[in-house]
């Protein structure tokens, strides 16, 4: 059964579902994307044989009535592909609906498996995304789009150093940032920080 | 300087005043140790209850100290309070910090003594007194006082003067110092065309001069004590302020408890703040009107985070572990029982049989003891224990409940937090392995990566630890590492005195911890510290048996391979004086051996490396061990 219709999509469907629950991406199945490509184009063949064998070269009208075993297998072989087809959607869907999210949001998980995760076309769509939403939010210079939604609790946050990052300039003055330093601030200053992965927000 | 008592909130206010600007203007460096952790805390409650922006550091030794400061003050122009947490106060901080002008730099310190040119020169650091400057030193200030000014008058003699600068910073070495400027003012009497008057007035103030640098010299040589736990001063700030609440009471609490623990408290302080802080406590947690019994456990509602007075068995963690091992690890029964012996352990079985406790019973976890058992305890002990010399086994102090979680004692969370800072969460102590050595590495590339992955570690486990204060399931999970550590320490404590490899030596005793599965553990100077307070006060109370008052100080060396080193400590305190009469006031706590290593250190060519913020803690090349422990052998440490 290993290489029965449609098994190849339901991985494809496994490996969607595993990655709503991660907060990266994995990388892109590529081989198993041609597979199921594959297999749509070789069930698209066979049922264009049966029915030309049944047509008799499109002579005459196929009537199912008459040919209910080429009924059958042509239908087997439709719906097979449009499961494909969806199970495709699907998982690209998902995918590209997490590029997005990256692009507002961020993630620092996310981004280091930028690199090595994303297809060719799904890179053009971040690049070219990113664009989008960069032209999108030129509009209003002074308001913040991709910031978080949920209102701060607090002016001031505290935050674990996890790497070194040196100076940062703030509104109010430098802060230093070392390694292993905890500090009390505005949230407004590191936030980006967090996002990167600099800090640890306690 | 020194701030006053009453010039606390002042202080604090003026913090908040250079605040304003908004930016983050508040460095804090704490040192490594439960009570500094808890002061780190609480000083942080309160400056964000202002909104001051601040930075925290730990920092593991002086060296790390001068390193941070370097990188983190030199060219930033926002910081304007410096405050060091149970760091510094004994050395002269000049010599460490940058200073700037704009900088005031806060000592908030327990350790003693100070460093006279730190609380007398009129700049910008202000150390905060605990009572004892503003009182007990007016003698010593006027002596400071006068050698200092003496010697600006005196300009004749500005060539000595860098000496004498020298004296005061270098106490130690004043009496040697003090013979070569002797000899100095000799040899120019020779050549001096002055007249007898003047003669004699030198003389004379020669004479005075002696004398002060006698009353400097003996503050100094009195060895190293312990004040204030730096969290009651912190709590005293926010009092002072009127913003104390349960949380911080807890927090002064437990960082009192804390030096109790690693007897570090003096028993002047203690009962000051034991008593301020017993009312303290019956203030903020006033008793529900009803004055019913409750029949649970905990607390009455989930949110009952009260904070209750309570009397507490000296037995460790007598809560979370069986009565029996809690009084079996415990070092205060188990010197008093000699339970490193056979016969000690057959002892400690009568005496549970005689307060009708089943063994089988003693070895449940105690909150599955049987009711009665638990409800006749106190009583029973009470009537049984001064059978066996556990006179004051039952000692006041306090309990806070979590909510339905669980109730935990002071000492409790003073344990958990010292076992955080010692193994960190997750109780795995750095190996060699983990620090891996590249072959092309040579000995000191090696030594400095070692040294540098112990500190990360170590300020790592900080963090441990301070997130545990408001955890109380971490708190709760770290009672375990705190039973784990102990046994570790009653185990190798016990091989020890098995196999009698403690050895007495002129003037102190001397172990040696060279092997055993608990090594790793002592390569932390709190473990280590523990571990040799536990010996002593085992060795101490078999020779009060014997009738015997004057005990020898001890010194225990752990082995700290990937160095190649030993980790030394010196321990002179006895465990439990506070309750007996033999401890003079004066003599409590007094440690000389931070006096007699550095002596030893600029006597000898060893290799030794005091980083510590305690001065009885040094390190020593493997090979000078020898070297060293002949030389200390030769100071007083009485």
């Amino acid at each position: 059964m290993e290489n029965g219709l449609g098994n190849r999509s339901n991985k494809l469907i496994r490996d969607s579902k595993r990655t709503q629950y991660l907060d990266y991406l994995p990388p892109y199945q590529a081989d198993t994307v041609n597979d199921v490509v594959n297999e749509i184009r070789a069930a698209d063949r066979e049922s264009l044989g049966i029915l030309q064998n049944v047509t008799h070269e499109a002579s005459q009208p196929f009537q199912p009535q008459d040919h209910p075993s080429e009924a059958a297998a042509l239908l087997m072989f439709h719906s097979s592909s449009i499961y494909n087809k969806r199970c495709l959607m699907a998982y690209h869907n998902l995918r590209l609906q997490r590029l997005r999210q990256y692009c507002w949001s961020g993630g620092k998980r996310m981004e280091s498996c930028l690199d090595t995760s994303l297809s060719t076309y799904e890179r053009d769509y971040l690049t070219r995304y990113s664009e989008l939403l960069a032209a999108y939010k030129g509009a209003w210079s002074e308001l913040d789009l991709t910031g978080s939604l949920v209102p701060p609790k607090n002016l001031f946050i505290d935050v674990r150093v996890l790497k070194d990052v040196g100076d940062i300039e703030t509104e109010y003055g430098t802060i230093n940032l070392t390694k292993n330093s905890q500090l009390h601030v505005r949230a407004t200053d590191v936030e980006r920080l967090i996002a990167q992965g600099f800090l640890a927000k306690l | 300087m020194f701030i006053k008592r009453s010039d606390y909130a002042s202080a604090y206010l003026k913090i908040k005043e250079a605040s304003v600007s908004g930016g983050c203007t508040v460095q804090l460096f704490v040192a490594l140790d439960p009570d500094a952790l808890c002061a780190c805390k609480l000083l942080s409650t309160l400056l964000k209850g202002d909104f001051i922006s601040h930075k925290i550091r730990p920092v593991s030794g002086y060296r790390d100290l001068e390193q941070a400061n370097k990188t983190l003050l030199e060219q930033n122009e926002d910081i304007k309070f410096i405050i060091l947490l149970n760091c510094g106060t004994m050395v002269d901080l000049n010599n460490y910090l940058v200073s700037m002008e704009d900088v005031s730099i806060y000592v908030i310190d327990s350790h003693r003594p100070h460093n006279l040119n730190n609380i007398y020169i009129e700049n910008n650091i202000f150390v905060f007194d605990d009572g004892d400057i503003e009182e007990d030193m007016n003698k010593i200030h006027d002596a400071w006082y006068a050698f200092n000014s003496h010697e600006l008058s005196d300009e004749e003699n500005s060539d000595s003067s860098n000496e004498r600068e020298e004296e005061v910073e270098d106490d130690n070495r004043s009496v040697e110092s003090y013979s070569s400027s002797d000899y100095q003012a000799r040899s120019r009497r020779r050549f001096s065309e002055e007249t007898t008057q003047r003669r004699a007035e030198i003389k004379e103030k020669r004479k005075k001069r002696k004398e002060f640098a006698s009353i400097l010299s003996e503050y100094y040589e009195k060895g190293s004590w312990y004040g204030e736990s730096i969290t009651n001063i912190l709590f005293a700030v926010a009092s002072m302020l009127g913003r104390e609440d349960n949380d911080m009471l807890w927090l002064a609490i437990v960082g009192l408890t804390c030096l109790e623990i690693h007897c570090q408290s003096s028993k002047k302080y203690f009962n000051r703040s034991y008593s301020l802080l017993k009312d303290e406590v019956n203030r903020l947690n006033p008793s529900p009107l009803e004055n019913q019994i409750v029949g649970r456990a905990h607390g009455k509602t989930p949110h009952d985070q009260s904070i209750r007075l309570e009397d507490e068995f000296r037995f460790m963690l007598v809560r979370h572990w069986s009565l029996y091992d809690s009084m079996l690890h415990s070092a205060y029964v188990g010197s008093r029982l000699h339970i490193w012996s056979e016969e000690g352990r057959k002892r400690l079985h009568k005496l549970l049989a005689k307060m009708g406790l089943s063994l089988v019973e003693c070895k449940q976890t105690y909150i599955h003891m049987n009711m009665d058992l638990k409800k006749t305890l106190k009583s029973s002990l009470k009537r049984f224990a001064p059978f066996y010399g556990l006179d004051d086994v039952i000692f006041h102090s306090f309990t806070r409940t979590y909510g339905f979680k669980c109730t935990l004692s002071a000492s409790d969370v003073s344990y958990a937090i010292s076992a955080l800072l010692e193994m960190g969460n997750t109780g795995v102590l750095l190996q060699s392995k983990t620090v891996a050595r590249s072959p092309d590495m040579t000995e000191e590339e090696y030594l400095e990566k070692f040294e540098n992955a112990q500190n990360q570690e170590w300020l790592h486990n900080f963090y441990d630890a301070y997130d545990a204060l408001d955890d109380v399931d971490s708190l709760e999970r770290a009672l375990k590492l705190a039973m784990h550590l102990q046994r570790a320490i009653v185990r190798t404590g016990i091989t020890l005195l098995e196999k009698r490899a403690i050895k007495t030596l002129r003037s102190f005793r001397f172990g040696l911890i060279n092997e055993g599965p608990d090594l790793k553990i002592f390569m932390h100077p709190l473990a280590l510290t523990k571990m040799s307070l536990w010996i002593a006060e085992a060795i101490n109370e078999q020779e009060r048996e014997f009738g015997k008052l004057r005990h020898l100080p001890l010194v225990l060396a752990a082995f700290v391979e990937e160095k190649n080193r030993y980790l030394i400590v010196g321990t002179s305190t006895s465990a439990f004086t506070s309750n007996e009469d033999d401890d003079d006031d004066d003599g409590h706590g007094h440690n000389r051996f931070g006096v007699a290593f550095q002596e030893v250190a600029n006597m000898t060519s060893a290799t030794l490396q005091m980083d510590c913020f305690e001065a009885s803690v040094i390190e020593c090349q493997k090979s000078d061990l020898g070297v060293f422990l002949e030389s200390l052998s030769f100071k007083t440490l009485l």
